[in-house]
Formats: structure tokens, C-alpha cells, sequence
């Protein structure tokens, strides 16, 4: 993100209200992450007083071990392996479609490419239904290809994406490489994805980002408690564990802290994934 | 119905706070990096994390917000079992997780705006107030159009994490908007048929939305 450049002159009022604005607005989009902290680190007795004790007394690290065993580890690994499936498949997908529209020449290119955007114009939860039907008579339900595959295949807007990206490189480098032998394959490979780095940190931290938290598409196709992904186990919880709220902020503490620690070490990249990609409708 | 409520309430709010908090990320003032750290946090958490915690927030016995609003007199509220005021504090929740993704748009937005426009400004005399309405407003205007469609999009369709946590619809159907609707018709009722008409609605609703936006946009928006 570019410098700001500071305005010459500005009242020392103006600068003041600005500070206050900031600092209530910070407050409110802060103050659900303390109370979350707080009361997971609360002993049991302290969580329902009111008014709400912000300071933990004593600070009872041990509620993060037990949520831990709630959530399962299996259920951490369910959401990992979903999320690396679908960034490195839908990579995969849209990448070398990506490559397709933006070098090769084909008949009716431009209709299909057409058709592909068009579908970023249907949502989603328009056509979970009948997604959700196919997958049910493959016999794909509560599978982990069932709950991966279908969302491999609606990377449109990633499609989109690496063509843009791909159409800027100058064709000249390819006919270079295909000179000194290259295959598409291998323009794609060694030429056409390390020239569009920016682009593709984008896409995989925001495809990461989705996939972690998507919730809507795993609860209709997964049953079983083994398959469950964190969102899925968290909303479930969310409903039971009325009497031990303690436990269940530390849980959902818990899920927040991968994709928080990616933010920490690359916030920039978040930002530019949300500009360039609208973070996916 | 309750979509409409939801999305009339959400909208404003979730395109105007964070144009003025855009600006004021964007003014060059000291410790403006730590604020924004602060402000893109709702951003990596999911909608069931967040609805997760709101729903405690909103609890009637020991929640915060009913901490919040007796500093100022007003008694405890059951804000997620009133008919009247589960919708606004799903709004909230909802413009809570949606300010900061549009405050990125923004900041893009106004990093674009030429230095040149400003100082031109200062030079014909302009106050803070006369450089934001004659220079920035019409120079993100196309954002705003931008962040304005994709903001009501989000609210049609992605109100449904936050409801199905927090409220299941209720009290009385009082927040069951549409997206939660057709899963529960779909995925409950297991009436294939009737959900997948209602999908279809959905779709021409957002569709018609767009579409009217886009007829609307030339009255305001300068390319």
C-alpha cells in the first residue's frame, strides 16, 4: 500500500476529531475480539457476571487445552486438508484455463469464455441445490470429494483473473521459449507462472481465506462428526455449549489463530487480494 | 421481507462509514498503520467465528452491548429474542463484518486520486469540506458504485452464517431471510422443488438489483 502524503496544512482541531473518530470506530471493531479473549481465559464461575468482568481473575490458561480436545484435532486437520485442496485444485483449474483463454486459439473461444463469466453473474446459494443433487446421486455425500471437487469447479473468476494476468506478458517471450523448444506445458509452467507471482499470492491467500471459513457448502453435504471442518463444529457448539461459554470462546479463539497469524505476517497481501479480486463476490 | 429490512439496513452504513473512515486512514496521520491493523482484523474471521461471539454479546443477562447501552441509560434488552430488535442487531454484526473489506476498496480508491487535484484545490481556496465534495467524492464515485453493488450482493446472500448461529430464523420467522429460507426449505423440509424456485427468485432479485443500479449509476457516478 502506497505512502500517504500528509496534507500541508491542517488545524490541530481537525486532527483531533479525526484521532477521536478513528479511535471510537477502532473500539467497536475491536472490542468483539477482547471480549472473546477475555472470556476464554476466564474460570467458569467468572464467565456470567454482570456487569461483564473485562480481566480475567484468575487467568485460567488450561481452558485452551480443553478446547482444543473439544474441537478435536481431526476437525483442525479437516479444515486444513479442505483449504490446501481447494487452493492448490482450483489453482490448478483456473491457472492452466487461465493459459488456455489468454494463449491458445480455439473455435468459439470467446463464446466459451463468455459462457465462464457469465456464471460469475449466478451465486452460489442460487445453485447449491442442484449441485448438491449431483453430488448426492455420484454417491459423493459426507465424502471429502464431494465437499472438494464441486468447488474446484467454480473458479470462473479465478479464470478471469490469470487471463488478465497472462494477456499483459509479451508474446514474444513465448515464441522465444517455443524457439528454444518449449511446449506449452512448459511456457505455462516456467515462463507464464513465475512472471504472474503478484497475482497468485493474491488469489491463494483469499482462496485460503474463503475455503478456511466457508460454512454453507460443508453443512449440506457433510454428515459425519470425523469430516466436519471447524466452521461446521463451531456452529454446532455454538448451540450446545450455552454453559461452558468459556470453553467456546477459546474454540472459536482457536480457529481464528491460523488465518490471523497469516494476516500478521502478510496483511499487504490480503489488501492486494481484496482489491484485485472483490474477495470473491 | 426480512432480507429487504436487512439489506436497507446494512447497506447505508456499510458504504458510508467506511468511505469516511477511508479518508481519514488515508489523511497521513500518525500511527495510521496500527489502525488499520486494528480496523481489517473482522476481515479473516468467518461469519460463524464472529456470529459465534455476537451471539454473547447480545445476551440479555450478561452481554456487553447491554453494558454498553446502560451507560447511557437505556434497561437491558433480549436483542436476539425481540421480534423488533433481532433485525437491527444482525445489522450491526453485519455492517461490523463488512466495513473494513469496503474500507480497502476505499483506500485503493483514494491512494488513485492525483496529488495535482488537491493542490489545485488549495490554490482556488478550498477547505477541508469544499476538496472532499468537489475533489474525492467525484473522484471515487465509481468505487462507490463498485462497493455499493457488491455490498448489497454480500447482504442478500451472505446473511445466512450470522443467522443460522445466532438467531435459526427466529423469534417468530422475524429474521428468516431469504438465503436461510431456501437452505431450511431445501436441507430441512427437503422440498427440492419448491427451494430450487425460490433459488430462482433469489437470483432475479440480484440480478434486477444490479440492473437497476447500473440504470441509476449515470445520474451520480463520474467516470
Amino acid at each position: 500500500m502506497a505512502v500517504a502524503v500528509a496534507a500541508p496544512r491542517r488545524s490541530r482541531r481537525g486532527e483531533a476529531l479525526m484521532y477521536l473518530v478513528l479511535a471510537v470506530g477502532a473500539f467497536f471493531m475491536v472490542m468483539p475480539f477482547v471480549y472473546m479473549l477475555s472470556t476464554s481465559l476466564k474460570p467458569p464461575t467468572q464467565v456470567y457476571m454482570y456487569p461483564p468482568q473485562w480481566i480475567p481473575r484468575p487467568f485460567v490458561w488450561a481452558n485452551y487445552p480443553e478446547a482444543l480436545a473439544r474441537l478435536t484435532p481431526r476437525a483442525f486437520l479437516n479444515s486444513a486438508f479442505f483449504t490446501l485442496a481447494v487452493v492448490l485444485g482450483q489453482g490448478a483449474v483456473t491457472t492452466m484455463g487461465g493459459y488456455g483463454f489468454a494463449r491458445l486459439r480455439f473455435p468459439g473461444k470467446h463464446l466459451v469464455f463468455l459462457a465462464y463469466l457469465g456464471t460469475m453473474m449466478i451465486p452460489f446459494q442460487v445453485t447449491m441445490i442442484p449441485t448438491f443433487v449431483v453430488v448426492a446421486r455420484l454417491g459423493w455425500q459426507d465424502t471429502y470429494q464431494g465437499l472438494i471437487l464441486p468447488i474446484l469447479a467454480g473458479g470462473a473468476f479465478g479464470t478471469f483473473l490469470f487471463r488478465q494476468a497472462f494477456v499483459t506478458i509479451p508474446e514474444e517471450l513465448a515464441d522465444a521459449a517455443t524457439v528454444d523448444g518449449a511446449n506449452h506445458l512448459g511456457i505455462f509452467w516456467r515462463l507464464y507462472l513465475p512472471l504472474s507471482k503478484p497475482a497468485l499470492t493474491a488469489y491463494g491467500v483469499i482462496t485460503s481465506l474463503a475455503a478456511w471459513n466457508m460454512y454453507l457448502w460443508p453443512l449440506i453435504v457433510i454428515q459425519s462428526k470425523e469430516l466436519r471442518p471447524l466452521t461446521l463444529v463451531i456452529a454446532q457448539f455454538s448451540g450446545q455449549m450455552n454453559a461452558e461459554l468459556h470453553l467456546l470462546m477459546a474454540a472459536v479463539a482457536l480457529c481464528l489463530t491460523p488465518m490471523f497469524v497469516l494476516y500478521v505476517f502478510g496483511q499487504r497481501f490480503f489488501v492486494e487480494g481484496i482489491t484485485m479480486t472483490g474477495l470473491k463476490g | 421481507m426480512n432480507s429487504l429490512t436487512f439489506v436497507v439496513g446494512a447497506v447505508p452504513a456499510s458504504v458510508l462509514l467506511p468511505l469516511l473512515l477511508a479518508v481519514m486512514l488515508n489523511a497521513g496521520l500518525r500511527g495510521t498503520a496500527f489502525f488499520r491493523s486494528l480496523y481489517f482484523l473482522p476481515i479473516v474471521t468467518s461469519g460463524v467465528a464472529a456470529a459465534t461471539v455476537f451471539k454473547w454479546i447480545y445476551a440479555k443477562q450478561f452481554g456487553p452491548l447491554n453494558q454498553l447501552v446502560g451507560l447511557v441509560g437505556i434497561p437491558r434488552q433480549d436483542w436476539l429474542f425481540d421480534e423488533r430488535l433481532v433485525i437491527p442487531a444482525l445489522v450491526l454484526m453485519a455492517v461490523w463484518h463488512r466495513v473494513p473489506l469496503n474500507i480497502i476498496f476505499y483506500l485503493a480508491a483514494l491512494q488513485s486520486v492525483p496529488r495535482s487535484l488537491y493542490e489545485a484545490a488549495e490554490i482556488d481556496g478550498a477547505g477541508s469540506w469544499a476538496k472532499f465534495r468537489y475533489v474525492t467524492w467525484p473522484m471515487v464515485t465509481p468505487t462507490t458504485f463498485f462497493v455499493l453493488i457488491i455490498t448489497v450482493i454480500a447482504m442478500l446472500l451472505g446473511a445466512f452464517d450470522i443467522v443460522n448461529v445466532m438467531t435459526q430464523g427466529g423469534p417468530l420467522e422475524a429474521s428468516n431471510v431469504f438465503v436461510f429460507n431456501i437452505w431450511r426449505t431445501a436441507f430441512i423440509y427437503f422440498q427440492y422443488g419448491y427451494a430450487s424456485a425460490m433459488a430462482y427468485i433469489l437470483f432475479l432479485v440480484v440480478l434486477g438489483f444490479t440492473a437497476l443500479q447500473w440504470v441509476l449509476q449515470r445520474h451520480w457516478v463520474h467516470y
